[in-house]
C-alpha cells in the first residue's frame, strides 16, 4: 500500500491556504513598519528687542555687542513681503567671543536665505537631504570641530550662533525671509522692528559716568542677580547707529501709501509699482517702522497678480478677495452639525468639564433650522441620536441632559468614531459639519488624515483642542484636510468668546466649488501649466484666496472667479493687463513650498508602493528651492577662506550643525522587542502542535 | 488502483515552505530566536529594577565634596508626590544612563549653574507619570547644594526635529524642563516630545 509521506497533509494545508498565510505574514511585517513623523509648527513667540547679538561674560551675564549698521530692503509683492536684512556688529571687547544673534520674525515667516561674514569666514545655511545632513553633522562632530553653530527653523525667531569672533572683528549677518502681508479693514499694514540694541547705548552713558567698568553692564534678562535698570533711550546726538530702509511695492493698486511712524519718500513707477525710502533725517532706530498701504476699494472684486520671469518660465501669484460682504444679510444655509466629543481617560477632570461647557455653548448658538447630533468616544463610541435632532427647545434640553451625563474613562479610539461620523448621511440642502472636541492624545495621525481624505465627501471638519496640552499639530492638520478650521479652548480663555468666533466662521457664507477661468485678450481660454493648491479650497468670508502658478509666458487677459454661494452660482470677472514681468526670487520659493504642501498631503494618503516616488519629489523640490521639509534639513556650512602658498584664496568647507538636537531618544525599544519574542513563540507553539498532530 | 504522487502537483516553492513548516528545527529555531531577541529587553528591565533598589543607597552615599562630576553620577532627586514620580537623576543623558534613571542632560546647564536645565527620561519607564502632571503642580528637585520647589508653568508637545531649537530659544535662565517622548502610548520611535517647563517657586525649602 502507498504510504503517505508525513508532510503531505501539511503541504496540502499550506497550498490551500497560501494566500491566507501570505496575508498573515504581511500583517506581521506591516505591524513593524514605522510611521514617518511629520514636520510641524510649534507656536513659539518671541518678544523683545529686534536684532540682538549677545554673549556671556565670566559672571554669566548676557551682554550685547554694539550694532554699527542696519540695512533693510522690503519687497512687497501682492500680499507677501520679502525682507532682506543686513546687520553689522562689532566686537569691542578684548576677548575672543562666542555670541548669539537673534531676530524676531513675523508669524508664518520662512527664512529663505542666510549668509554670515565673520572676518574671513563665510557661513552659509544649506538645505540637504535629511540623511545627508545627518551624515554631514556626524562627520563634523566626530572630527571634533565645533567652531560655529547655526540654528534656524524656530518658528518666530531667527537665531544664529557664531564662535571665535576676534577682538575688533566685524560680523555681518544677511538674511531674508518671506512673510504674508497683513490686511485689516481693507488696508495692508507692515511693521518692521527697528529698535535694535538700544540697551547697548545705555552702556555708553554708563561708561561716561563710571569710567572703565566693562563688566558692570546691566544684564539683558530680568531674572539675573544684578539689579535691573530700565535702559534710557540714547540721546539723538550720541547715536552711532542708523537705519537704511528701502521698500518696493508691486502688484497692489495703491490709492495711498503712508507711514504713521516715519518720514518717507514715495516714488511711483506706473500703475501698481512704487518705491519707498526712509527719509535720511528720520533714521534713528528708536521706534518701529510702520507702513500702511490703502488699495483702491472701488476695484471690487479685488485681485492682485504678481508675475516673475524665471529661467524655467513665469512664476505667478494670484490673490482674490471676493466681495462676500454684500451677501451677509442673506438667509443662512441650514446645517447638520455632528459634535464628536472625547470622553477618554486623558480628558478626566478639567478638560472634560471644558469640553462640555464648550459643547453647550455651541448648541445654544445654533439656528432653529439647524440639526445636530452628539457622538461620544473613548475605547468605543455611542451617539445621542441615530441621525440628527432638531436644534429647537426639546432637542436642546435633551442634549444638555445627555452632555451632563457624560463621564470620562477608557482609551482614545478616534478613528472608528470618526469613521462612523463621516458615514452619517448628508442631505443636499444642508451643509454637514463635523466638530471634534479632543485633547488629541492619539498616535495614528497618518491613518486619521487618510480617513478624513477618503470619507469627507462634501462635509467639513472643524476641531476644538481641549486641555493643557492639546496636540495642536494633529488638530491643525485634520482640520485643514477637512476643509475647516482648528480652534483651541485653553484653560484661561473665555469659552463663550471662542465658541462665538467659531460659530461665526461656521455661519459665514462660503463660496464653494470655486473655479478660475482665464482667457487671453482675444478671448481664447488659457490653460495654466501648473497651479497650486491643486484643489482650489472653499472661500470663507473675508479670507483671501491665494493661488500660485507657473506658466510658460506672462498672463494677459481676463480672469473669472466663480463658485456657488448658498447654492447660487456667482462669478466675478477681472481684467489683467500686465505686459511686463519682473524677476522676484521669493516667488519660486513660495511655489516650491506650495508644491511641497500638496505632495505631503499626497504622501500621507498614498499607499506604500508610491510613497518612495513622492518622497523623492519632495526632496528634489526641497533641494531646488532650499526649503526645510519633512525630508530635508538645514545644516550650517562654514566656508573658510585660506591663503595658499601662491597667494590665492581657497574656500574650505567646514560643516557643522546644531548641538542640542543630539539629545537621545527618550523611549526604549524594549516593549517592541518583547512583543516580537512573544510573537515568535506564538508561531512556534502551534506549528509544533500541528507537526505533532500530523505526524501521529 | 492508480496512485498519484501527492507532492507532484505542488510548486517547488510551496514544497520548500511545507518542508520548512514540517521541520522539527523550525519551532526550535523560532523559540531560540525569540530568546535571543528577549535578552536585551530583559537585561534592560533587570538593570532598571536593580537600579531602582539601589537608588536610595546611591543618593545617600553620593560623594559630597568632590569637585568633578562624571557621567552616571547621581546629581539630583526628583519628586512629584501626586503622580508617584520619585526618582534619582543621573548626570549625562547617555543611553546607558537613561536605562537606569532619568538623566540630567549635558546639553543644558549643569546643577548649580545658571541656564536652562534639561532632564530626560523614558516615557515607558521612569517618566511614565509625566502625563499626569498638570499646570500649577509642584515638583521637588533636590541637588547636592539645594532643595528647590518648582511649579509647572507650561506643558508643550513639539516635534522631535524642533526640540533642539526649541530648547535653545528658551528665555528663562532658571527654568528646568522635563523631556520625554510623546505620544505616551506609541509603538516605535515617537514623532514628538513632551515638555514640562518648571520654574522655581520663590522660597527655597531649606
Amino acid at each position: 500500500m502507498f504510504m503517505k509521506p508525513p508532510t503531505a497533509p501539511l503541504l496540502a494545508f499550506v497550498q490551500q491556504h497560501r494566500i491566507a498565510l501570505a496575508k498573515t505574514a504581511f500583517i506581521f511585517l506591516a505591524m513593524w513598519c514605522l510611521l514617518t513623523p511629520a514636520p510641524a509648527a510649534s507656536g513659539y513667540t518671541q518678544h523683545g528687542s529686534a536684532g540682538t547679538f549677545t554673549y556671556q561674560n565670566d559672571q554669566h551675564h548676557n551682554l550685547q555687542l554694539p550694532l554699527k549698521q542696519t540695512k533693510v530692503h522690503l519687497e512687497i509683492t501682492g500680499d507677501t513681503v520679502h525682507s532682506r536684512v543686513s546687520q553689522t556688529f562689532f566686537n569691542d571687547r578684548a576677548a575672543n567671543l562666542e555670541a548669539l544673534y537673534r531676530f524676531p520674525l513675523p508669524d508664518n515667516a520662512t527664512v529663505t536665505d542666510m549668509m554670515m561674514r565673520v572676518g574671513k569666514r563665510i557661513i552659509r545655511g544649506e538645505v540637504q537631504e535629511k540623511v545627508a545632513a545627518q551624515k554631514t553633522y556626524e562627520a563634523a562632530k566626530s572630527s571634533g570641530r565645533r567652531t560655529s553653530l547655526l540654528e534656524q527653523k524656530v518658528q518666530n525667531l531667527f537665531e544664529t550662533r557664531v564662535a571665535n569672533i576676534q577682538p575688533g572683528e566685524e560680523v555681518t549677518i544677511t538674511f531674508s525671509y518671506l512673510a504674508p502681508l497683513a490686511r485689516t479693514d481693507n488696508r495692508y499694514e507692515l511693521v518692521f522692528p527697528t529698535v535694535f540694541g538700544r540697551r547697548y547705548h545705555m552702556q555708553h552713558s554708563l561708561e561716561n559716568d563710571a569710567g572703565e567698568s566693562h563688566y558692570t553692564l546691566h544684564p539683558m534678562d530680568n531674572t539675573a542677580e544684578a539689579p535691573l535698570v530700565h535702559p534710557p533711550l540714547v540721546a539723538e546726538n550720541a547715536n552711532q547707529h542708523f537705519v537704511t530702509l528701502t521698500a518696493t511695492i508691486e502688484g497692489i493698486p495703491a490709492a495711498d501709501i503712508l507711514s504713521p511712524s516715519h518720514d518717507i519718500f514715495v516714488d511711483q513707477y506706473g500703475d501698481r509699482r512704487f518705491a519707498i525710502e526712509l527719509s535720511p533725517v528720520d533714521n534713528l532706530p528708536n521706534r518701529d517702522f510702520v507702513l500702511q498701504i490703502e488699495p483702491f476699494i472701488d476695484e471690487e472684486p479685488q485681485l492682485s497678480l504678481v508675475q516673475s520671469q524665471g529661467h524655467d518660465g513665469v512664476h505667478g501669484m494670484l490673490t482674490v478677495y471676493p466681495p462676500l460682504e454684500d451677501v451677509l444679510g442673506e438667509e443662512r444655509t441650514p446645517k447638520d452639525l455632528v459634535f464628536l466629543i472625547d470622553t477618554s481617560g486623558s480628558m478626566d477632570g478639567q478638560p472634560l468639564a471644558q469640553a462640555k461647557q464648550g459643547l453647550k455653548a455651541c448648541l445654544a448658538m445654533l439656528n432653529p433650522r439647524d440639526r445636530f447630533n452628539i457622538v461620544r468616544f473613548s475605547s468605543d463610541y455611542s451617539s445621542y441620536t441615530n441621525t440628527y435632532d432638531n436644534a429647537d427647545g426639546a432637542g436642546l434640553d435633551g442634549a444638555n441632559t445627555y452632555i451632563d451625563g457624560l463621564a470620562s474613562g477608557g482609551g482614545t479610539e478616534l478613528q472608528i468614531a470618526l469613521s462612523h461620523v463621516l458615514d452619517l448621511p448628508e442631505s443636499p440642502e444642508r451643509v454637514k459639519m463635523v466638530v471634534v472636541l479632543t485633547d488629541g492624545d492619539v498616535g495614528n495621525e497618518t491613518n486619521l488624515l487618510a480617513l478624513v481624505h477618503q470619507r469627507l465627501g462634501n462635509a467639513r471638519l472643524f476641531s476644538f483642542g481641549i486641555g493643557s496640552a492639546p496636540n495642536e499639530h494633529l488638530l491643525n492638520r485634520i482640520s485643514e484636510q477637512g476643509q475647516g478650521v482648528a480652534n483651541f479652548l485653553r484653560a484661561n480663555e473665555d469659552i463663550g468668546q471662542v465658541v462665538a468666533g467659531f460659530m461665526e466662521t461656521v455661519n459665514t457664507p462660503v463660496l464653494t466649488d470655486v473655479t478660475i477661468d482665464m482667457t487671453d485678450l482675444a478671448g481664447n481660454p488659457i490653460e495654466l501649466d501648473t497651479i497650486y493648491p491643486g484643489k482650489i479650497p472653499d472661500l470663507f468670508l473675508g479670507r483671501p484666496l491665494r493661488l500660485l502658478f507657473t506658466h510658460h509666458q506672462a498672463l494677459n487677459g481676463h480672469i473669472a472667479v466663480g463658485g456657488y454661494l448658498n447654492g447660487r452660482w456667482v462669478q466675478y470677472d477681472y481684467a489683467v493687463q500686465q505686459g511686463r514681468s519682473s524677476r522676484l526670487p521669493g516667488l519660486e520659493k513660495l511655489i516650491g513650498a506650495a508644491q511641497v504642501k500638496d505632495l505631503t498631503a499626497a504622501y500621507v494618503t498614498a499607499d506604500y508602493d508610491t510613497r518612495p516616488a513622492i518622497r523623492e519629489q519632495i526632496v528634489a523640490i526641497g533641494l531646488q528651492y532650499q526649503l526645510v521639509t519633512q525630508f530635508t534639513s538645514r545644516v550650517a556650512v562654514e566656508e573658510r577662506l585660506e591663503k595658499q602658498a601662491d597667494g590665492s584664496l581657497v574656500s574650505v568647507r567646514v560643516p557643522v550643525m546644531r548641538r542640542a538636537n543630539a539629545l537621545p531618544a527618550t523611549a526604549t525599544n524594549d516593549f517592541n522587542m518583547l512583543l516580537l519574542a512573544c510573537l515568535l513563540i506564538a508561531i512556534a507553539v502551534p506549528v509544533s502542535v500541528l507537526q505533532h498532530v500530523f505526524n501521529r | 488502483m492508480q496512485h498519484t504522487d501527492p507532492t507532484a502537483a505542488v510548486a517547488p516553492s510551496t514544497y520548500r515552505l511545507g518542508n520548512l513548516l514540517a521541520s522539527r528545527w523550525f519551532p526550535i529555531g523560532l523559540v531560540f530566536a525569540s530568546l535571543l531577541i528577549a535578552v536585551r529587553p530583559v537585561y534592560h528591565l533587570t538593570v532598571r529594577t536593580v537600579s531602582q533598589w539601589q537608588a536610595e543607597r546611591l543618593w545617600r552615599e553620593r560623594p559630597r565634596d568632590q569637585q568633578l562630576v562624571f557621567s552616571g553620577d547621581p546629581v539630583a532627586w526628583l519628586r512629584h508626590t501626586a503622580s508617584g514620580l520619585d526618582t534619582l537623576v543621573l548626570l549625562d543623558g547617555s543611553e546607558e544612563n537613561l536605562n537606569r534613571f532619568p538623566c540630567w542632560s549635558m546639553a543644558g546647564a549643569l546643577p548649580g549653574q545658571r541656564g536652562l536645565k534639561i532632564i530626560l527620561g523614558h516615557r515607558d519607564a521612569h517618566f511614565r507619570e509625566l502625563g499626569q502632571i498638570g499646570h500649577g503642580d509642584t515638583l521637588d528637585l533636590q541637588t547636592h547644594s539645594a532643595a528647590m520647589r518648582y511649579v509647572v508653568d507650561n506643558i508643550e508637545i513639539i516635534d522631535k526635529e524642533n526640540l533642539g531649537d526649541h530648547l535653545m530659544a528658551a528665555q528663562d535662565r532658571n527654568a528646568v524642563v522635563l523631556v520625554t517622548c510623546y505620544p505616551f502610548t506609541y509603538t516605535g520611535p515617537a514623532p514628538q516630545r513632551y515638555l514640562i517647563w518648571l520654574s522655581p517657586q520663590n522660597e527655597p525649602l531649606v
